[in-house]
């Protein structure tokens, strides 16, 4: 309630923009009234770093434009009033729609096959290989298609020697008939060191 | 006016000019940001050819890469080549001063001038030292400047002076190779023509030039190596969530005393404008600082701009206050002006030449020592790759020189597949961190002294210390056994 306004949040960013331009409205009504300036100025100061000062900010240049509305020019307020909620507008529509991506890995994914696919489809291989590298931990003695999968995504990044290493250790405890196969046309791709 | 209170004016405008620079020199640093402007730059000037793929990091998208500020990287690289990094800081230091000093002599308008200046030159010198933490050699500084210049563009239009269509273009096709922020040569003048509509009608100032200014604008913004295709980028890279969860572009601290400073000068100068003045634009005056008030509520990297647009405001309006006083202004200035211009000068050149002649090391703020011992540890080079906090990777970028790949760097455009979570996370030592070291095959690391990273990894029994001094530390990860 107390704690000082932050434009990250879509409501943060909200308040900030309605904030601004209801100070505008506060200018245009009290162009002749220092005090109330001083008064709508400090309790936008106070409103940024408080939110609960927000209601009392409004609340008067609320008051200060219906006391003003004769002398208002309708076009000042349209533009004033539209600008703002443009402004608020786009801010909504344009605000991050998907979550951060990236983040510590704090337990292990349930299904670390999508969740290799879905790191290799966001640009970040080294990510996928990480999950591959848990994958194929969790495998233990009976190396499977962590393997495989780590294997494949060392090489592709670059990492040869520990790709050979890994496809080496499949090669020759895999029960799998299929992730041996896999492993053979993998070896025989790489050709030899 | 007399040629002594002329030439005094003149002394006092040359001392207050030496002060802002020698304060900018000062408090210009060197940051990560700056040695991958430089690193790129040195790149562009070996290859002649802009490069199509990011050349620094192994873990960026795979994605065409644009040089977003070329003609930026190109004269820094130039200059630490041939004159080295003080001449990259002086450059620097000089563009940022040269901005405040545009918005500062922008405000003198008229008979009360001097007036304008007085009043103004402390929200400069204050604007100068409380944003003296985000102050650093890179692009940014080419944006305060191009800012500042259209401000005094603006105006000039707004008060029906003529502007020549060349002067728009040149400024926005210098502006789009120096700094991403260009597009503020559209938008600003697009803008303060919207906002003539807040000025009752027999008020208002022609939204046409403003709009032609606009115009002029546009067609410079696209005099880029790489056409429309920049413009499109930048849009990309405006819209892109790395670029909210960089520090400079969230929310001030709303109960420090430099954002407090600034929102009161900002309020003052409103409520100035509101009594003084031409009335014609009086409200669109008004507007616009609330609108760079909101900016820069919403993101830090527009307080800078804010400042600027107080300091020509505020001097403004100051002149014109002074006008409703005439006689008490003219006594003051007879009696006064010209042996105070002739002492503040004095004093401003002295404070200058004492900021200036104090030595400085710019590589203060970068992990020169560590990166020199990954480099070169004695026993060779340490082994890939490398980790440093995202601030660091752009000294990397520039002491590899190419040798090795960083894990991040300042560019966050390119690390929006999540690497800059993940290298938040490990600065950070959130639990995982050592899985994400180990993800992105990580072998070494530079951490901050004193930070969470190094006392997590000093903890574990994986990682071997090698070096510290008093920035960085370097630690090593021990051999295990393989899979």
């Amino acid at each position: 309630m107390f704690e000082p306004l932050a434009a990250q949040q879509t409501v943060g960013a909200v308040l900030i923009l309605a904030a601004a331009g209801a100070l505008v409205l506060a200018w245009l009504s009290l162009r002749a009234a220092p005090r109330g300036l001083l008064v709508v100025g400090g309790l936008f100061v106070v409103s940024l770093s408080a939110r609960a000062f927000l209601v009392a900010y409004f609340a008067t240049v609320i008051a200060a434009t219906w006391r003003a509305r004769t002398r208002l020019r309708r076009d000042a307020l349209v533009v004033v009033l539209g600008g703002t909620g443009l402004a608020i507008g786009l801010r909504v529509v344009g605000a991050p729609a998907s979550p951060p991506l990236g983040g510590p890995p704090v337990a292990a994914p349930k299904d670390p096959r999508a969740s290799v696919e879905a790191w290799q489809a966001r640009d970040n291989p080294w990510r996928a290989r990480g999950v591959a590298l848990a994958w194929a931990r969790a495998e233990k003695d009976a190396p499977g298609e962590g393997y495989a999968t780590l294997a494949q995504l060392d090489w592709n990044l670059g990492e040869r020697d520990k790709a050979r290493r890994v496809l080496q250790h499949l090669l020759e405890r895999t029960a799998d008939r299929d992730v041996l196969e896999r492993a053979r046309r993998l070896r025989q791709d790489w050709g030899d060191p | 006016m007399t040629s002594a209170r002329t030439a005094a004016r003149s002394v006092f405008i040359v001392g207050s000019a030496a002060l802002v620079v020698a304060v900018s020199w000062r408090f210009m640093d060197l940051l990560g940001d700056s040695f991958w402007t430089m690193a790129l730059g040195r790149t562009i000037l070996a290859t002649r050819t802009l490069p199509a793929q990011d050349p620094f990091a192994y873990t960026s998208v795979h994605e065409r890469y644009f040089v977003q500020m070329p003609a930026t990287a190109v004269l820094f690289a130039w200059l630490a080549a041939h004159a080295g990094l003080a001449a990259v800081a002086a450059t620097a230091a000089l563009v940022q001063a040269a901005a405040w000093i545009i918005a500062w002599l922008g405000s003198s308008r008229g008979s009360r001038g001097a007036v304008a200046q007085l009043v103004a030159l402390p929200a400069v010198l204050l604007g100068e030292f409380l944003g003296r933490g985000d102050l650093c050699a890179r692009g940014q500084v080419f944006g305060s400047l191009g800012f500042a210049i259209l401000l005094v563009l603006v105006d000039r239009v707004r008060r029906g002076r003529a502007v020549h269509g060349i002067a728009p273009f040149a400024l926005a096709a210098a502006w789009a190779n120096l700094h991403p922020s260009f597009v503020l040569a559209v938008a600003v003048p697009l803008a303060c023509a919207a906002m003539t509509y807040v000025d009752p009608p027999d008020e208002r100032t022609p939204a046409r030039p403003l709009l032609r200014l606009a115009a002029w604008a546009s067609a410079g913004m696209l005099v880029t190596p790489y056409g429309p295709g920049l413009l499109l980028d930048v849009m990309k890279l405006m819209r892109d969530p790395t670029t909210a969860e960089l520090d400079l572009f969230q929310s001030p601290n709303f109960r420090s005393f430099a954002w407090l400073v600034l929102v009161v000068l900002t309020l003052t100068a409103m409520s100035l404008r509101a009594s003084y003045g031409p009335t014609a634009g009086r409200a669109s005056d008004v507007a616009l600082m609330a609108v760079l008030l909101a900016a820069a509520c919403g993101a830090r990297r527009y307080g800078d701009l804010l400042w600027l647009t107080v300091v020509f405001q505020l001097g403004r309006s100051a002149g014109d206050a002074v006008e409703g006083h005439a006689a008490v202004a003219a006594a003051l200035a007879a009696r006064f002006a010209v042996q105070a211009a002739f002492a503040m000068a004095g004093v401003e050149l002295a404070a200058a030449t004492a900021l200036v002649t104090r030595p400085r090391d710019f590589l203060f703020q970068v992990p020169a020592g560590a990166t020199a011992f990954v480099q070169n540890s004695g026993h060779g080079a340490l082994p890939d790759h490398v980790y440093a906090p995202y601030h660091w990777g752009g000294y990397l970028d520039w002491a590899f020189d190419g040798r090795r790949k960083v894990f991040i760097d300042g560019r966050n455009m390119l690390f929006h597949n999540g690497v800059i979570e993940d290298a938040l996370a490990i600065q950070t030592a959130q639990p995982g961190w050592s899985q994400l070291l180990e993800s992105y095959a990580i072998e070494t690391l530079i951490t901050e002294r004193w930070s969470r990273l190094e006392a997590a990894v000093a903890n574990d029994p994986a990682w071997q210390p090698l070096f510290q001094d008093e920035r960085a530390s370097v630690y090593v990860k021990k051999p295990r056994s393989p899979g």
